[in-house]
């Protein structure tokens, strides 16, 4: 496909936008602590955006196209991270994306860590399945509305549903020893 | 028993940090799973996904990146659209139209549950209604057929105001026998 080279250079131009803002949401979503490298997602995402339209201009660019391509993109990247043999996690790594093993915490707490974890996970095995869905969502940090749009339900009937594990799951942990508010 | 004093949020910052720690053991999500639900579709693949996000940190990452990346998405296809000269789509449109759809869906199902159950309870109170009415027309009737035996003598003014009645009336004929038997007496 020949293109005026203005067009071309503005088409350049849309896809480096939107390839900064592809990196952005990586970055705010903490998708770097999967092994992946922000900056070469963006530029590959450039890449297959530019060939698509090489292949036919006429083409729509839907929005479920395009997220598809992102998509692809970073879900082989965290693919091939896994693969690789020994890959170095980022050495910076914020609260969401700590280590399993925290190295400042010390042997005792890391260990406290991993058996309260683990008491969390058991109490909440014991919750129904609806009301265990809406407690972990909660807990991975899903909103009420969001909770409620993925499980196909209203927003209220997920707070009723949120409410009440909640509940149980405060007792239950009560009873396995471990004290604190969930909210 | 081992008592562990959280924070306030600590529980849900525990769960976060271990399930992100954990996520490489899970399997990598399907691309069209992911948009799928991240359009609130639901099917079995969206169900079995939206377990795996509750409980590993990496697969809410991802569905939460996914629908952040929507409206960005839709912004781009609009811009290649005005640049190439192309008719304008409506690029944010499938996303909200899934969700719609699927939120109309459910209200439509509610709608039709509601119309469905009314339903159900005019046919059940039509079938008791047609079920008892003619047993209570037969009772009624048997009652008052019954009670004329006793109240003939009663009757026998009435019937003389009705010309049906006094069909009725021959009917206790043997009444006044004994009216006469009791009047002779």
């Amino acid at each position: 496909m020949t293109l005026d080279p203005a067009l071309r250079t503005r088409l350049h131009r849309l896809l480096a936008d939107y390839g900064a803002k592809v990196r952005s949401l990586i970055d705010g979503h903490g998708l770097g602590q999967y092994g992946i490298d922000p900056a070469d997602i963006e530029q590959e995402v450039r890449i297959r955006l530019w060939k698509a339209l090489e292949r036919d201009r006429n083409a729509a660019f839907h929005t479920s196209f395009i997220q598809r391509v992102v998509l692809t993109v970073v879900i082989d990247a965290i693919r091939a991270a896994n693969a690789r043999p020994v890959e170095a996690l980022p050495e910076a790594v914020d609260d969401a994306g700590a280590a399993f093993i925290d190295p400042t915490a010390g042997p005792e707490r890391n260990a406290s860590g991993i058996n309260d974890f683990d008491r969390i996970v058991g109490c909440m095995a014991e919750l129904p399945e609806r009301r265990r869905k809406a407690v972990a969502l909660h807990l991975q940090g899903f909103s009420l509305r969001e909770i409620g749009e993925l499980s196909g339900t209203s927003e209220e009937a997920a707070r009723k549903l949120l409410d009440r594990g909640l509940q149980s799951l405060r007792e239950s942990l009560a009873v396995s020893g471990i004290v604190g508010d969930i909210e | 028993m081992n008592n562990s004093k959280f924070g306030k949020t600590d529980v849900a910052k525990l769960y976060r940090r271990f399930t992100r720690s954990r996520a490489a053991a899970a399997p990598l999500p399907e691309v069209e799973a992911l948009l799928a639900l991240a359009d609130g579709q639901q099917s079995d693949e969206t169900e079995r996904l939206l377990a795996d996000v509750a409980r590993s940190g990496m697969h809410a990452d991802l569905l939460r990146f996914t629908r952040a990346l929507a409206p960005e998405s839709a912004r781009l296809g609009a811009q290649l659209d005005r640049a190439l000269e192309r008719p304008a789509a409506d690029h944010a449109r499938r996303g909200r139209h899934a969700t719609h759809a699927a939120t109309a869906q459910r209200s439509w199902l509610r709608a039709a549950a509601s119309v469905a159950a009314g339903l159900v309870v005019a046919i059940a109170v039509w079938s008791v209604q047609r079920t008892y009415l003619p047993a209570a027309s037969t009772a009624a009737v048997a009652t008052a057929n019954s009670d004329r035996i006793f109240a003939s003598v009663d009757d026998r003014g009435s019937a003389n105001a009705s010309g049906s009645d006094r069909i009725f009336h021959a009917d206790f004929k043997p009444d006044q026998i004994f009216h006469g038997k009791f009047s002779g007496g």
